[in-house]
């Protein structure tokens, strides 16, 4: 801003005028209400009180209290308070003054009512007081509903920003944990804040991240998915390159993983990047349970992952091109249920995959009353029906289900819609050449993988290239003596100022 | 693709995507149900010399909207078809059912004997070594009588006649040794040697018969490709030990002199057999020395208690002599036949080929006149959970 409109856009001593100026750009907004008030020797002096009573709490006595103190300095009380007076108290500028802040301009002023705080502005005095008040309620801190966990913490994040960075900040006790702030919009000024580790993170990563997101300042941004969309590598590639959560546990293990969290005012998703094939494929709650047993879990996952992607596709390709690798009492099985069946193999595979898919959306957006009837319908009866109608046969109705059911296996719901999504060219390309069609499409599904980058790193480490360590928290979960020597505990230890273990 | 504009690529990738449509023929593909299952074929003799093809096929199941369970029991059918050629009758019969015929799924080939006698079997392992669908672990087994009236047998316990066969036979080799499982690869493999005499599954009954009896082997000679002879029940053990070939069975051997004298038999079970067959040439003369390895098992005991290291020793000295007698009868009958199943011939082609170019004209008179040295080893193991004495002795 240069001098001039600075000078334009400056309070006047005028009280009158500051208060029609205000009046103007708040006209008709409803909830912003002006209440005037004088002070001073017989009342003689005028104030009014600017606040939005949506956003600021004007009931609250912190404000009274915190008003009895700014003429406390000169060991008076509101009652011999002068305007000169009050100009020398704010030009001093000394501790009584806190919580207020000093305003000058008129953009000042519009921003702080908007964000909650409640301006005073006193005749003949250019500058106003703004003073914080407690934000309105907002949603409890409650379990994340679709990230549940049978044993951890149950602390989800909320729409408010400074209450999801307190959960986080109270994980991390650490200096070297930084938050930086942008703000983006022209019009809805909603605060972006992105946190990471100082030592850890990679700092080409951590630059082409701030790169990357400094342009989305002109943006109007809702939610933590639109810096998703902005910054990503490949908006066509059915994988994600960013991870979700709510859990702040999760988040706190990913940032000191080394990777940077992003989160935005009014949304409760934290964003982490870069996102890694292997990320998704393991959840909080595998360091929580014995080693043994997330190994299992984590190899089941595997399973889940191969079969939601490939199963209807092989049983297109299996028993329309090579009933020859079928064993001959299930060929026969299959036989009998295909038989009468008026459709080739891919268009049943087509129509009941098609079905399923409509569930699985219905039933999200129904009330929740009606949802459990319908799945329960869905599922059961008409499944039947379909078979009792000889437009399935039983034998592709377990194939879908298996695939749904493992679909739902896998532990982040991004992924899982992402090999939704792919199952339909593994089928097509399944019934036009077979084994040797899937073959073809797993190829370039690979070569997509490793030509697909997240922030500049590539979105299959940790698998490719082949290093030993690393899959060692891959396919099992190792026990945590084993991981306390990895060479990411003995960073922290560093960092935290501590000689690590030889 | 740096240097074209990113629309460009996507026509092109479209384009592109469009292709494989066309290209790989997708409306021009059998579905599974438009294929016939064979699960068992036979091949005979017709009167006016052709080949007649048996199929047995596959109906599928019942297509009640009501059943949900799994279908009971299977059902198949048979078809006959005549032509020259196993392909041309294979494809008369892909007419008459309206589905085309499958072979990945067969089990079982069945020649008749008539058929083995006349003509080379060779001409029928063509088509299915050829094509490329059936397994080359197919069985192929000579029946006596009418081929196909094999395949209208009810089988026992399996779901359908050609895996009956199949599990006989194999069940036949592992347990008794009285057959051997021979395979469509194993007989391409043999089939491209020079001369060699090989034995194939022999089953010495009709389809139409009562009861079932235990399949046997028959002697067969590439290039010929013709059956030769049916060798004896009593003697097919004895052969597989001399071809190595022998995996479990059993001797029985009875109380007194002569077994009908109602002193019973007792059975030893063998449990490995190990035999080494030595082809020398001494002086032109060619002696084939015959080492036997043999351990296993008292599974019945009649009359002989085996309780000291005499005991074992005579007892298994009875069973060393009672297989070298029949091992000698065996080879007997071999050499009259003048079929050199031991390998004789190609162990001497192999070892030593500059003396086997000489020799290898009349082999089969050589081998008539070899000479047999057969010795044999037994070692017994245990007796079972019952010490060395028959049930009913009551010596402490």
């Amino acid at each position: 801003m240069t001098t001039d409109s600075r000078k334009t856009n400056a309070l006047h001593d005028d009280i009158t005028f500051n208060r029609e100026k205000l009046e103007g750009v708040f006209s008709r907004c409803g909830d912003v209400h002006f209440q005037q008030w004088n002070y001073g020797d017989g009342f003689a002096f005028q104030a009014v009180s600017v606040y939005c009573s949506s956003l600021a709490d004007y009931s609250s006595h912190l404000l009274q209290r915190a008003l009895e103190k700014i003429p406390g300095y000169e060991s008076e009380d509101w009652n011999s308070m002068t305007p000169e007076k009050l100009r020398r108290c704010l030009q001093v500028n000394n501790a009584s003054l806190q919580p207020f802040s000093l305003l000058e301009s008129f953009e000042n002023v519009y921003e702080s009512v908007m964000h909650g705080f409640i301006v005073i502005l006193f005749d003949q005095v250019n500058q106003a007081l703004g003073f914080p008040t407690e934000s309105a309620a907002r949603r409890q801190i409650t379990e994340p509903v679709n990230e549940p966990a049978v044993h951890g913490p149950r602390e989800g994040t909320t729409e408010d920003l400074s209450l999801n960075l307190t959960l986080l900040r109270s994980r991390i006790r650490n200096p070297a944990f930084k938050f930086e702030f942008l703000q983006s919009g022209a019009v809805t000024k909603s605060a972006i804040c992105f946190g990471y580790l100082d030592e850890v993170v990679n700092p080409d990563v951590l630059a082409e991240f701030r790169r990357r997101v400094e342009s989305i300042t002109d943006y109007e941004v809702l939610e933590t998915s639109y810096i998703d969309d902005w910054i990503q590598e490949s908006t066509l590639s059915p994988f994600p390159q960013v991870r979700y959560t709510e859990r702040t546990d999760t988040a706190a293990a990913a940032v000191l993983d080394g990777k940077i969290i992003v989160l935005v005012e009014n949304s409760p998703m934290i964003m982490i990047c870069p996102a890694f094939l292997v990320d998704f494929m393991g959840t909080a709650e595998d360091y929580y349970v014995r080693s043994i047993f997330s190994s299992f879990i984590r190899m089941l996952r595997l399973l889940a992952f191969i079969i939601a992607l490939t199963l209807p596709s092989l049983y297109i390709a299996l028993s329309t091109f090579h009933p020859e690798l079928i064993p001959t009492v299930l060929l026969l099985a299959i036989v009998d249920s295909r038989e009468g069946i008026p459709f080739p193999a891919f268009f049943e595979a087509l129509v009941m995959e098609a079905s399923f898919e409509l569930l699985r959306e219905a039933g999200i957006r129904l009330p929740r009353t009606v949802g459990s009837a319908v799945s329960i319908v869905g599922a059961l009866v008409i499944g039947q029906a379909a078979i009792m109608a000889k437009i399935a046969s039983p034998i592709m109705v377990i194939v879908v289900a298996l695939t749904g059911i493992a679909s739902f296996a896998i532990p982040h719901y991004d992924l899982a819609i992402s090999l939704r999504l792919l199952r339909f060219p593994y089928m097509i390309a399944a019934s036009l050449l077979g084994g040797y069609g899937l073959m073809v499409v797993f190829l370039l599904t690979l070569l997509h993988l490793t030509s697909l980058h997240s922030l500049g790193e590539p979105y299959l480490t940790s698998i490719a290239p082949f290093k030993p360590r690393d899959w060692r928290d891959l396919f099992v979960r190792v026990p945590l003596k084993v991981f306390l020597r990895s060479p990411r505990n003995r960073k922290l230890l560093r960092l935290g100022g501590r000689r690590p273990h030889p | 693709m740096p240097s074209h504009s990113k629309g460009k690529g996507w026509l092109t990738a479209c384009c592109l995507c469009m292709i494989p449509f066309l290209l790989s023929g997708c409306w021009d593909k059998l579905e599974i149900n438009n294929w016939a299952f064979v699960q068992a074929a036979s091949v005979d003799l017709s009167k006016d010399g052709r080949l007649r093809l048996t199929s047995q096929i596959y109906k599928p199941g019942s297509t009640e909207a009501s059943s949900m369970s799994p279908s009971t029991g299977s059902s198949f059918f048979n078809i006959s078809s005549d032509n020259d050629t196993i392909y041309g009758a294979s494809l008369m019969a892909s007419n008459e059912i309206g589905r085309k015929l499958q072979w990945s799924h067969m089990e079982t080939l069945i020649i008749s004997e008539a058929f083995a006698r006349d003509r080379n079997i060779g001409e029928v392992l063509d088509f299915f070594s050829r094509s490329n669908e059936p397994k080359s672990t197919l069985t192929i087994v000579i029946a006596k009588g009418d081929a196909s009236s094999h395949l209208n047998a009810k089988p026992l316990v399996e779901n359908n006649v050609g895996k009956q066969l199949a599990s006989s036979i194999e069940t036949a080799q592992i347990l008794t040794g009285m057959s051997i499982s021979v395979s469509l690869r194993e007989l391409s493999i043999l089939a491209k040697q020079r001369e060699v005499t090989f034995v194939l599954p022999y089953l010495p009954f009709t389809g139409a018969g009562a009861l079932p009896h235990t399949p046997t082997l028959a002697l067969f000679r590439f290039p010929e490709g013709k059956l030769i002879d049916i060798v004896p029940v009593s003697k097919t053990p004895f052969l597989l030990m001399l071809m190595n070939r022998y995996r479990n069975g059993f001797v029985n051997i009875p109380c007194g002199e002569d077994k009908n004298n109602g002193l019973g038999s007792e059975a030893f079970k063998i449990g490995s057999l190990r035999s080494t067959i030595k082809p020398r040439l001494v002086n032109d003369q060619l002696t084939v020395h015959v080492g036997v390895q043999v351990s296993g098992s008292v599974k019945e005991l009649a009359c002989t208690h085996i309780k000291t290291e005499d005991d074992v020793s005579r007892f298994t000295d009875k069973i060393a002599g009672k297989l070298e007698k029949r091992l000698a009868s065996t080879a007997a009958y071999l050499q009259e036949k003048e079929a050199d199943v031991l390998g004789a011939g190609a162990h001497l082609h192999r070892w030593h080929n500059s003396r086997w170019k000489s020799l290898q004209q009349n082999w089969g008179e050589r081998f008539k006149q070899a000479r047999f040295e057969i010795n044999v080893h037994v070692r017994l193991t245990n007796t079972g959970i019952d010490a060395g004495q028959p049930f009913s002795a009551n010596e402490p």
